[in-house]
């Protein structure tokens, strides 16, 4: 039997994606997090004795490490160390090893793959011979197909993993499609394990071996929902089993409020809170979208009130305390309810237009005055489809609103 | 859709108001006030709801009614004649939709029947009033070209004014040179930040840059130390050199030493033997000391006490005087005996002394001679006869004090009734008349008497008190028995005198006036006064007697003390006893001859007594010897005996101790030579050992033992420090001395602490590298940075989106707008041309559309651009292209028009050319006009015209 760590995608020192301003103590937890994701990985890997520690890539959020984080992650290796427990160590797109910047040396029980797949033999307390095949990333893209380099499983090997950090085809994914591999191409492989990294949202890919994508250790913006943790693997000769450890400190989530009937702005105030209420008694801190549904009986002056974040703000007055709900986001979600007088008077225009500038040409056209124009376009989302789509849905949504708004703008200059 | 009737419940001022059978063309007609815009509003409020009480347009709820609502019927072309009914409900009041068959529907089939139309689009497309118009006016033509394009395209201009707010929004969010708008202010914020995050990064740089040089001090640390080592292992040897060289010289003072001393050997026990010979002289030596000591004592406890040697010397002499000691035993008890007797005696003689009143040291009187009888006979017979004489003289004295007393008191009893001899003289003058001097003569006679007899007495009391003082002292001064009774008699005689005097005291001569006297009183008191003349001759010889008598007295009284005299003479030569009598005397026999016998037998015994004190004297000399040792009482014999017989039985047991102590001292003598001899053998013996290490005495013995010892230590020692000096003599060989050795060390010693100042820096220095990477490992503020640059990022992506929204929204509308035109345009465009032709009467023939422009052609062929119109005709133009509009859409829509006075401002002809559109256009669109200008009444049939 042997028994370890899988983990992936840490991304140490990573910020959080999509918030503003909040009191010191949410920022304590937001830079801790990811650290304590880490620690807690640890904490699990010594509490279990496990025979040792897979970490698939993305340790660090980005290829110029920051001493922090790497002296962090070597303080808890050495944790590790001092329970002689080995970890099989590889590099994803994020933290690549090609750069030049600094690289803090790791205890000698962290072994770190290099670029070319290669395995590393293990003999474990039960004298089992374990082989761990893996590879790092050199440069943020990889495209070639690595798997293609990974060897069958050694004869010799009572039990062989496979770490991988890439992209299973066929996944629908906003992560670069890097290192691509096919689950048949790992099934042929005859491993009894993979390990994979690199798509952060948790999930199996095959029982037999287990195929798996543990997730990153924790959420770092309000599309990273779900359980971020790492998987406890028990390999026997028999059987295969694998057992999810939470270890985010903060988790993301969006509800939906119904606020029917709520009239002021006390009405929404305490649907919320009731709501939150309900959310409480979690072992961890919660970042919380939430969407208002059911707004009709709203006064235009608390939907104002609302849109213009006064509501968030009050909200946001919370008391610092062990597990704390923090809402960085209320909106209004759009009645269903559509005017279409417009549409209906000229339907086949505005669908026309609709799906014009749906196009990446039009679309660019009518933007590029700003991306065209600014150095910073790399930092923002790309204008991709699904950017496209979600910025045309919120203009359609605007002109609507607009249109509907009673008595709009007469006196405009 | 076509408004038959219009039916108020109430809404605002109109309650129960019905308008009927209304036209294609209604025109309303009212003063100000008069209704217009609540009527338009009922309209509005039956087909889209009543405005919510949230909402800024007027309710229009009846003050006065309760009622709220009303109800239109409608023809439409779908579904026939409809009446919708609305009143007082739910948000925006309650619908009741009435078909022609009976249907009924609410919200749901109104919405169908206007056609999905809000009220703000109705309004935007189907009502016209002032404000479309003057939004002309205002426009700058650079707008005015799209604006029309709107309204002919999208039959109004809403949409477009949109599409302008939208790009206003996005302007104000973003300009490609400003820095003002919040994206381009945001993107100076990130750029810092990137910035900042940028030199933190640096900071992994000089991460590396102190690790280097971290890694190189430790490096130089340890070459440094290993070198520092090194010198310390060659101190260290150098140091050894050092400390053996005190060693490595005294092996050679060693050496020399050993060379020089020639020592003969000495037994290993020699010493041994030395010491254990002396201790068995020692210990003989002591011993001699000891029975010495013994003998000593032994000599002292014989040593003979005086008394002991006394005895021996005296033994014979004791032994004498002891076998006298029963007789002088019997001596002294009868010395004892008579001693007793004596004394006895002399007790019984004393006593009988005292019974013959003889003071114990009187002595005995001799007998009576027969002279002396005689002459005792003779002195008692006179003083008997003395006394007898004395007594009579005494009786009769008595008698005569009694008489006195008597006539005294007589006396005295008539002076107390006798007048006082003045009052006596008055009185008797007064009886008389003639001179009775013998009254005063008598009478002053007798006072003179009376005092001087008064004087008389108390001379004799002092006497007799004078004569007790007298006798009184004299007695008491004399110590004889007389004397003692010469002051008791004296005494006697103060206490009588005073007894006297104190009588005589009471004489007092009552004087007592009496001033009624009567005659007879007088007479009386002559007789009294005869009285008293008797009484006190009487008295006067009473007196007499009385002295004569005391002369007798006293005569007899000296006689008799004259007589006693002289027995008291007889009694003192005689040596009797005081109280003897004459009578004793005469007439008893000697009681002194008794007592002279005892005496005398006193006597013989006492003779017989001293002889038997002498013997005692005479054996006391003899034992006197031994006064010097026997201490006790030497004047009590019988002590002595005793204590001569203790003494006799002790010396004799001393005697035999003093034998035995002897004994033993004699032995003790012959054991000590046995001794000593030993002891000489021992010192033999001792000599001999002396000579075999040729010494002379013990001392040179000793010393010449220390000096082998000596060597021998020597000999050891040097073995020991050449075994450890042994690997370092070839090393020490190379130093000519220890200052050379010394000089190299301190040699390498000052090269040691250059190496550890040296160490000590670069441990200094590499401890510094380390803080900095332990704080460039904490790494706080490059974390900070990153999500801080994060939410800026995120910030600017939200700005960028709303940016995106707004432009894209923004050409949404234009795009659509586009589309609109290309597809509706052409068509609207000839009811714009018909409409403008007519509204211009016919000065323009054509509205044309040319690339993305409006042009109209003039009557004479001319083109103009909508920017060269005149407001008037750029007006109608817009009235033309909305109606154009309208008109086109009611294939789609079929919505009732509504103008609120929309065209007040158009001049008379223009008007009438617009009724003349009205009409045409109520054709295909029911047309109601509001109104309060009356020019219009007569524009329009009457059963077109509802006056308000």
């Amino acid at each position: 039997m042997v028994q370890f760590i899988h983990g992936a995608d840490l991304h140490l020192d990573s910020p959080f994606i999509g918030l503003k301003s909040m009191p010191e103590f949410v920022w304590q937890a937001i830079y801790r997090s990811t650290f304590e994701a880490l620690s807690k990985l640890v904490d699990i890997a010594i509490e279990k004795e496990v025979d040792f520690v897979c970490l698939v890539g993305d340790i660090y959020d980005s290829d110029d490490r920051s001493v922090k984080a790497q002296a962090f992650f070597r303080n808890e290796m050495e944790r590790l160390n001092e329970k002689k427990i080995p970890v099989y160590l590889s590099h994803g797109n994020h933290d690549y090893i090609g750069n030049q910047g600094l690289h803090l040396a790791m205890p000698e029980n962290v072994i770190i793959f290099g670029e070319i797949p290669e395995t590393h033999w293990l003999t474990t307390k039960q004298n089992e011979k374990i082989a761990v095949t893996g590879f790092s990333y050199t440069k943020r893209w990889i495209t070639e197909r690595k798997i293609v380099d990974y060897p069958k499983k050694y004869d010799e090997a009572d039990y062989q993993i496979g770490m991988l950090h890439g992209f299973s085809e066929g996944l629908e994914s906003e992560h670069g499609k890097y290192a691509p591999f096919t689950l048949r191409e790992l099934k042929n492989k005859q491993y009894d394990y993979w390990a994979l990294g690199h798509i952060h949202k948790r999930q199996q890919l095959a029982a037999h071996p287990l195929i798996i994508y543990p997730g990153n250790t924790q959420g770092r913006n309000s599309k990273e929902t779900g359980p971020k943790g790492c998987e406890l693997v028990t390999l026997t000769d028999t059987n295969e089993q694998n057992e999810f450890f939470s270890t985010a400190t903060i988790y993301w989530e969006k509800i939906e409020i119904s606020i029917k009937g709520s009239v002021n702005l006390d009405d929404v105030y305490t649907s919320i809170q009731q709501e939150i209420l309900d959310k409480k008694n979690m072992s961890n801190n919660l970042f919380i979208s939430i969407n208002l549904k059911d707004s009709e009986a709203l006064l235009d002056g608390v939907r104002k009130k609302i849109s213009q974040g006064e509501l968030l703000e009050a909200l946001q007055q919370i008391v610092q305390e062990d597990n704390f709900i923090w809402i960085y986001r209320i909106e209004l979600v759009a009645e269903e309810r559509e005017n279409e007088q417009y549409s209906q008077l000229f339907p086949e225009e505005w669908q026309k237009a609709l799906i014009e500038l749906e196009e990446e040409g039009y679309f660019n056209e009518v933007t590029n005055s700003f991306f065209d124009y600014t150095e910073l376009s790399d930092l923002l989302d790309s204008r991709d489809s699904l950017y496209r789509k979600n910025i045309i849905e919120r203009a359609k949504n605007q002109v609507k609103s607009l249109l509907t708004v009673e008595g709009s703008d007469e006196s405009e200059n | 859709m076509k408004i038959k009737s219009i039916e108020i419940y109430g809404f605002g001022k109109w309650i129960d108001k019905k308008f009927v059978n209304l036209e294609q063309t209604q025109l309303f007609y009212g003063e100000n006030e008069a209704g217009k815009t609540t009527l338009m509003s009922f309209i509005h409020s039956i087909l889209f709801g009543f405005p919510t009480k949230q909402s800024s347009d007027l309710r229009y709820e009846p003050k006065i009614s309760s009622k709220y609502g009303g109800k239109l019927v409608i023809e439409d072309d779908r579904y026939g004649e409809v009446s919708i009914e609305r009143v007082k409900g739910k948000s925006n009041g309650k619908v009741t939709v009435v078909l022609p068959n009976g249907q009924i529907g609410s919200d749901k089939l109104l919405e169908k029947l206007v056609y999905g139309m809000d009220k703000t689009t109705y309004q935007a497309l189907f009502s016209f009033d002032l404000f479309g118009l003057q939004k002309i006016q205002r426009m700058n033509k650079a707008k005015l070209n799209r604006y029309f394009l709107s309204v002919g395209s999208l039959g109004n201009e809403q949409l477009l004014k949109l599409a302008d707010k939208f790009q206003l929004e996005a302007g104000k969010l973003y300009k490609q040179t400003g820095r003002v708008p919040d994206i381009n202010k945001k993107i100076s914020e990130v750029q810092n930040k990137r910035q900042q995050l940028r030199i933190a990064k640096g900071k992994n740089d000089q991460y590396t840059q102190i690790y280097f040089e971290k890694e190189n001090y430790e490096q130089e640390a340890k070459e440094v130390r290993e070198t520092r080592t090194k010198n310390e292992s060659h101190l260290e040897q150098l140091s050894r050199l050092a400390a053996n060289w005190s060693y490595f010289s005294e092996i050679i003072a060693i050496q020399e030493d050993i060379r020089k001393t020639s020592i003969k050997n000495m037994p290993q026990d020699s010493l041994f033997q030395l010491n254990h010979l002396n201790q068995s002289i020692d210990q003989y030596k002591t011993k001699i000391m000891q029975e010495k000591e013994r003998s000593k004592q032994a000599l002292e406890k014989s040593h003979l006490t005086k008394s002991q040697s006394l005895f021996i010397e005296q033994k014979e002499e004791i032994q004498r005087i002891l076998s006298t000691i029963d007789s002088t035993k019997a001596i002294l008890q009868e010395k004892d005996f008579l001693e007793r007797e004596v004394k006895k005696e002399m007790e019984q003689i004393l006593r009988n002394k005292l019974q013959l009143h003889l003071t114990i040291g009187q002595q005995i009187p001799t007998a009576q001679t027969a002279e002396q009888k005689k002459e005792y006979q003779k002195l008692y017979q006179s003083i008997l006869a003395v006394e007898c004489a004395l007594q009579e003289a005494i009786e009769k004295k008595t008698f005569l004090a009694y008489q006195e007393n008597s006539l005294s008191e007589q006396i005295d009893k008539i002076e107390s009734d006798i007048w006082t001899n003045h009052l006596f003289q008055e009185v008797k003058k007064k009886y008389e008349q003639s001179g009775n001097s013998q009254h005063d003569l008598g009478q002053s006679r007798l006072t003179k008497e009376k005092s001087s007899d008064i004087k008389v007495i108390r001379f004799k009391v002092g006497l007799i008190g004078v004569l007790g003082a007298f006798l009184a002292v004299f007695g008491f001064i004399s110590t004889s028995q007389l004397g003692f009774f010469l002051a008791l008699s004296g005494v006697t005689m103060i206490g009588l005198a005073g007894l006297l005097y104190s009588k005589k005291k009471h004489v007092k001569i009552v004087n007592e006036d009496k001033s009624t006297n009567t005659y007879a009183d007088y007479i009386k008191q002559i007789e009294l006064r005869k009285q008293w003349r008797t009484q006190l001759a009487e008295i006067d010889q009473v007196i007499m007697e009385s002295k004569e008598i005391l002369e007798t007295i006293e005569k007899n009284t000296n006689e008799k003390k004259e007589l006693i005299n002289k027995l008291n003479q007889i009694i003192i030569e005689n040596g009797y006893p005081e109280n003897t009598t004459i009578e004793s005397l005469v007439h008893k026999e000697d009681p002194f001859d008794s007592l002279r016998e005892r005496v005398r037998a006193v006597e013989e015994k006492e003779e017989l007594l001293n002889q038997l004190v002498k013997q005692l004297v005479q054996w006391k000399k003899q034992v006197q010897f031994l006064e010097s040792v026997l201490i006790l009482d030497w004047e009590h014999y019988p002590s002595i005996i005793e204590g001569m017989t203790k003494f006799y039985q002790e010396s004799l047991s001393n005697e035999q101790k003093f034998l035995s102590i002897q004994n033993e001292e004699e032995s003790r003598q012959k054991e000590m030579k046995k001794i000593i001899y030993e002891q000489r053998n021992f010192e033999q013996q001792r000599m001999t050992l002396f000579q075999s290490v040729e010494a002379k005495n013990e001392e040179d013995f000793r010393k010449k033992f220390i000096l082998f010892d000596e060597w021998k230590r020597k000999k050891a020692r040097l073995k020991l420090l050449e075994q450890q000096v042994s690997e370092d003599i070839k090393l020490l060989e190379q130093f000519r001395d220890k200052e050379d050795l010394v000089k190299q060390m301190d040699k390498v010693k000052k090269s040691i602490e250059l190496h550890k100042v040296s160490e000590e820096t670069l441990m200094n220095k590499r401890i510094k590298n380390e803080l900095a990477l332990k704080e460039l490992e904490k790494g706080g503020e490059y974390s900070v940075l990153l999500q801080e640059y994060a939410n800026l990022k995120s910030e600017l992506q939200e700005l960028v989106d709303m940016w995106s929204t707004h432009k894209v929204a923004a050409e949404l509308i234009e795009r659509a707008m586009t589309h609109a035109r290309k597809n509706r345009f052409p068509e609207t465009l000839q009811d714009t041309t018909k409409y403008f032709e007519l509204l211009t009467k016919g000065q323009y023939k054509q509205v044309l559309i040319k690339e993305e422009k409006i042009e109209v052609q003039r009557r004479d062929g001319s083109l103009f651009d909508v920017l060269e119109l005149s407001q008037s005709t750029a007006e109608q133009l817009y009235v033309a292209l909305r109606f154009a509009f309208v008109k086109n859409a009611t294939d789609i829509v079929k919505l009732p028009i509504m103008i609120d006075d929309g065209f007040v401002n158009f001049d008379q002809s223009r008007r009438v050319q617009m009724i003349e559109l009205i009409k045409q256009i109520s054709k295909t669109t029911q047309v109601f006009y509001f109104t309060f200008d009356q020019q219009y009444l007569t524009k329009f049939r009457k059963d077109q015209i509802e006056m308000l």
